[in-house]
């Protein structure tokens, strides 16, 4: 998958690199079992901090969306169940999404729309062997 | 010497004007998004001035380059004149070449990006944007040549350190003969070391991004990289083989190398450039075709960081990026400190070099043979040669009507038409210095315990006297 990283914006980078790994992972172009690029390939070809990189892997880590070993190196996980702790967060961030959509005078419909035809455009590839 | 001297930089000329030609060519056509250097959407190339500034540019190109290509030919025959001179000229217009490549470059895309602005033909989206191709930068470890392939022939090339010191204690070569083999060793060496910090450095490069599609993208750099690491790893394999050729030839045949050796050892020098520029002339062509085939090319307009000619972006942190002129070559980026300094420094020891070369070379232009003698000690001078002995050590001095019919090789010195200085070495005179005047009569032999010396003067008298003076002391010991 083609990442691309703006840095004029106020996003920081490494929330960026998050964001768009886990996305990426969402919509199948990165499949489970792909490996990443080494920590230190990623800031070379990014230009960025190995820092910057290591604590964008470490949150994918945590979350459960990469697993990292020392020979193999960063590898994508096959979707799994949604834990409690995740369900929490998913909550808070669409308490505000609704919010900001209900007060900038957006339809019920429509924005179930957007979520709707948003998830229907994840495919979470599975390993190819 | 001038008819070798003619042919080597004839043949060299003729690769450079060619090669810088067709590596920084073509820069008026449309490709990567970019006409002059400069990023413009596809639908601007049929505008008026775009038109006017690349047809423009296309007609001084291919003019510099004619008539610099037969300046370059037509200069070598300066040398069958005067060498000195020749070497000056050569100089000159090798600067004038630089400038005049560097002028029709930059000034060209420095009124490309004017009109841009003007136009606001701005990619604002892509600005201050960084791509990375996650299939590309994981597989990166493979995409180019291993650096571990430098390590035998730099080993190889270091331990010919054997023969050269061996050699030294074999025929008894003096420091003055010697140091021409240290200095050829060295740069055996050095340049196996310099190719081997190149390779690690495009090993290091960062991959970039040309296309939505990661085949394309990996396509595309695995033949940058590639062709790269194989140059310089057949480059370095050449080079250590050269040397180590004439370093074998040393140990065997002394300091009066036969010329088939020094033939060969160039010929080997030019392979390996060859063999360094061949993979990357390759590349350039099937990139190309790689590139044309896309049909989901993104490019990211960094034109900004390259509005002066060269890339300027201190918000990079690499030191050096693909050139933007020529895919071929690499840039430094001027938004670093360490850049500026880097530059400096190889512009002062290339300057210094061509110093200390014109000073080196300005002793050959009037050459005068200098005898002195203080105490007991006489010394001859010329050209930054000197000989100095002491009464002790002369053997015997007779004078001369001619050299002896044998064969001398220069081993360290000058040698023209008019004048040979410096030190020789003679089949059956060994080891000697030579402070001659060409036609001049009578010579001076003057044998000491390690070497023997030829010396005259212009003038028959000036030779006369000094053999009195070297005589006399001699038939008073």
């Amino acid at each position: 998958m083609i990442i691309s990283l703006d840095m004029s914006s106020d996003t920081p980078i490494y929330v960026q690199l998050r964001n768009q790994i886990v996305t990426g992972i969402g919509r199948g172009e990165l499949r489970a079992g792909e490996t990443l690029p080494s920590v230190r390939q990623m800031a070379r070809d990014a230009g960025v901090n190995t820092m910057t990189v290591n604590k964008t892997y470490q949150i994918l880590k945590a979350e459960g969306f990469i697993e990292i070993d020392r020979r193999k190196g960063a590898t994508v996980l096959p979707a799994g169940q949604a834990e409690g702790r995740f369900r929490e967060k998913l909550e808070a961030e669409l308490e505000l999404l609704s919010a900001e959509a209900c007060l900038k005078g957006m339809e019920k419909d429509e924005f179930l729309g957007i979520c709707e035809a948003m998830f229907a455009s994840m495919h979470p590839a599975e390993s190819e062997g | 010497m001038n008819i070798a001297m003619f042919f080597i930089f004839l043949v060299c000329n003729l690769i450079i004007v060619p090669l810088c030609q067709y590596s920084y060519g073509n820069l008026w056509e449309y490709r990567e998004g970019m006409v002059l250097g400069v990023h413009i959407p596809a639908t601007c190339i049929q505008h008026p001035r775009v038109r006017e500034l690349c047809e423009k540019h296309r007609k001084s190109w291919t003019l510099f380059h004619r008539i610099n290509l037969a300046a370059s030919f037509l200069i070598c025959f300066v040398c069958f004149l005067d060498y000195m001179a020749f070497l000056i000229v050569w100089m000159v217009w090798l600067l004038e070449y630089v400038c005049g490549l560097e002028y029709l470059i930059i000034i060209p895309h420095r009124r490309m990006y004017r009109l841009k602005l003007e136009n606001g033909w701005m990619d604002e989206r892509s600005r201050k944007i960084v791509r990375v191709d996650t299939a590309v930068s994981a597989a990166s470890s493979r995409l180019a040549l291993d650096w571990k392939w430098h390590l035998p022939i730099l080993v190889l090339t270091a331990a010919t350190v054997y023969f050269v010191d061996a050699a030294e204690r074999k025929f008894q070569v003096a420091a003055p003969e010697a140091w021409p083999f240290w200095l050829l060793y060295g740069t055996g060496v050095g340049l196996c070391l310099l190719f081997l910090a190149m390779h690690v450095g495009v090993e290091r490069r960062p991959n970039r991004v040309y296309s939505e599609d990661s085949q394309i993208n990996l396509a595309a750099n695995q033949l940058t990289k590639r062709s790269w690491t194989e140059g310089l790893v057949y480059a370095s394999w050449v080079n250590g083989v050269s040397w180590i050729f004439m370093a074998i030839a040393y140990y065997r045949y002394g300091p009066d190398l036969p010329g088939a050796v020094y033939a060969i050892y160039t010929g080997l020098i030019f392979l390996a450039a060859a063999a360094l520029l061949l993979p990357l002339g390759m590349s350039v062509g099937k990139r190309r075709e790689v590139l044309e085939a896309d049909t989901s090319a993104c490019y990211i307009d960094d034109d900004e960081y390259w509005k002066k000619g060269w890339y300027n972006n201190p918000g990079d942190r690499h030191l050096l990026v693909q050139d933007r002129f020529n895919s071929m070559n690499m840039s430094m980026n001027y938004g670093r400190p360490a850049a500026k300094v880097i530059t400096g420094v190889l512009a002062a020891v290339i300057l210094g070099g061509m110093v200390w070369t014109a000073v080196l070379l300005s002793d050959f232009v009037n050459v005068e043979v200098v005898f002195t003698q203080e105490g007991d000690t006489f010394t001859f001078e010329a050209a930054g040669y000197d000989c100095s002995f002491g009464r002790d050590e002369i053997q015997s001095v007779e004078l001369l009507d001619s050299m002896p019919e044998e064969h001398f090789t220069r081993t360290n010195g000058g040698s023209t038409e008019e004048y040979q200085v410096g030190h020789f070495r003679g089949k059956e005179t060994g080891r000697c210095m030579m402070f001659l005047y060409t036609g001049c009569e009578p010579i001076l032999e003057i044998r000491l315990d390690d070497m023997t010396v030829f010396v005259n003067s212009r003038q028959e008298e000036t030779t006369l006297s000094w053999y009195g003076e070297l005589a006399g002391q001699e038939a008073g010991e």
